[in-house]
């Protein structure tokens, strides 16, 4: 096994962890606005080192640069996203009456 | 990958549930647009790339924002907590029934079938040669089987009209733009590399996985995210421009077919030295067609028109 | 070797999607699900970045750059849009 395959490994097991980290956090986590907390941050960075780790393995320019291309777009994506449902969140929570509680 | 294969069946069962019994409208709609996702995987696992990629663009990301589209323009409420219908609990135990004698037939057909190369696919191999593009998937769609998708033109476009006519008129103004900048910055900041990516897969569909309909979805979804950010917006004044572009793909598709036929003797067959470049042509005409029909049922308006600020 | 690190990876990944849905079904609020949806998205994405490599599959990685670019457009479709007049 090669050095390039073991980092490439554990950056895959690394980013692994930070998916789980955010999945966990989705389940547990009291309400939406710490939910959204979770997922935008630990997914994000779990597919960052997957990415890193993949580009790794594909062995070429090309698909590398396609990869960091798929996570750099994921970020803004995944930030953007988070914020407008946060918001539409905020919304609803000033309008409603809010749950029985 | 078989214990992998096995969860991601498990899952498109339980969704695929889901998505008939939820108890609301919206929880069916996300259970559809996840039921999308997992649908790509499968269609990985089962070495169709062509398909996962259409799956990913039409199935999970047009689909799904077109069904969420819908849902808001209903009232509040709606399709939850329906009062039963006369006769509803019989036409269930009827379709739960048919269901059944559905998955045995299926049973039967898959324990009689051997497995092994199909005929259709080995002669369609057999001619790439002659198809014009490197793609099996692209030459099938486009030249062995190009009837086939004309008609499915047809159909794409028989759904813009039909939406069209039963659309309530809207007002001439539309979307306005979102409290925030966030979204208006995104839409634009994306629109270069999703028209890029858009129109490489339809390139991409001459020699590798892609192709008009999933370029086409791609250019589409551009257009929904300019549309939703209230950077564009739908408009009631017919559109004639517009409108010859929507029948560009079928048109065109058609008149080469016809056209030919002093060339081949045949009605959509191509000669030997015009195929590649008439493949790319009908290709991207196609994705263009396509790209307007899927945007314009998303905004529901016979024209669209850029919001002036 | 490095095909068992991917497939273990593909195989947690798959089973978090399912511990996602519990999101799906349970909500509460609307949000939730489209928060959910966010959450499938992405591990998706890197479902596909993996299944690309150990598939030798390079185009897969197209099909995960359509997933990101309308993930954004499924939560913008949920909060903007025309909405029923009351």
């Amino acid at each position: 096994m090669s050095l390039t395959s073991v980092i490439a490994s554990l950056l895959i097991a690394i980013g692994t962890g930070f998916y789980l980290a955010g999945t966990v956090g989705l389940l547990r986590f009291p309400d939406i606005h710490s939910r959204l907390h979770a997922l935008t941050k630990a997914d994000n960075t779990g597919l960052g080192f997957l990415a890193i780790g993949v580009a790794l393995l594909s062995g070429s320019l090309r698909l590398a640069v396609l990869i960091a291309l798929v996570w750099l777009l994921a970020l803004v994506a995944a930030s953007v996203a988070c914020h407008v449902i946060a918001r539409y969140a905020l919304d609803k929570r000033n309008t409603d009456p809010g749950p029985p509680a | 990958m078989t214990l992998l294969d096995g969860l991601l069946a498990l899952l498109l069962l339980l969704l695929a549930g889901r998505c008939v019994t939820a108890a609301s409208l919206l929880q069916a709609i996300v259970a559809f647009i996840v039921l999308g996702l997992l649908l790509a995987l499968s269609w990985v696992r089962l070495e169709a790339p062509d398909l996962a990629l259409a799956e990913a663009a039409i199935g999970a990301g047009l689909l799904g924002v077109l069904l969420l589209g819908t849902w808001r323009r209903l009232p509040a409420g709606s399709g939850e907590q329906e009062t039963p219908w006369p006769w509803q609990g019989s036409a269930q135990a009827i379709a739960a029934l048919g269901c059944v004698a559905l998955a045995v037939v299926l049973a039967l057909a898959l324990h009689e079938t051997t497995l092994g190369p199909a005929a259709a696919g080995t002669a369609a191999l057999a001619q790439l040669e002659a198809a014009g593009v490197d793609q099996p998937v692209t030459a099938v769609l486009l030249n062995f089987r190009a009837y086939d998708t004309l008609l499915e033109m047809g159909v794409l476009l028989m759904t813009l009209i039909g939406t069209l006519m039963l659309r309530r008129p809207l007002q001439d103004g539309a979307l306005a733009a979102p409290a925030t900048p966030l979204p208006q910055s995104l839409a634009r900041l994306f629109l270069p590399p999703i028209l890029l990516s858009g129109l490489y897969l339809v390139w991409a569909g001459a020699y590798s996985p892609g192709g008009a309909f999933q370029g086409g979805a791609v250019l589409a979804g551009a257009g929904v995210m300019l549309a939703l950010t209230g950077l564009l917006r739908g408009s009631t004044r017919d559109d004639l421009p517009l409108r010859c572009l929507l029948v560009l793909g079928a048109a065109l598709f058609t008149l080469s077919g016809v056209l030919l036929i002093p060339l081949t003797g045949h009605f959509m067959a191509y000669p030997d030295d015009l195929v590649t470049p008439l493949m790319v042509l009908i290709e991207f005409s196609l994705a263009i067609s396509i790209a307007l029909s899927l945007m314009m049922l998303f905004t529901g308006t016979p024209g669209l028109c850029r919001t002036r600020p | 070797m490095i095909v068992l690190v991917l497939d273990v990876a593909c195989l947690v990944l798959i089973l978090l999607l399912g511990l996602g849905l519990i999101r799906v079904i349970a909500g509460p609020a609307a949000a939730d699900r489209i928060l959910a949806i966010q959450l499938s998205g992405t591990t998706t994405v890197g479902l596909l970045l993996l299944l690309a490599i150990r598939l030798e599959q390079p185009a897969l990685i197209h099909a995960a750059l359509v997933f990101v670019l309308f993930a954004a457009l499924l939560a913008l479709g949920f909060v903007y849009g025309t909405e029923h007049e009351r």
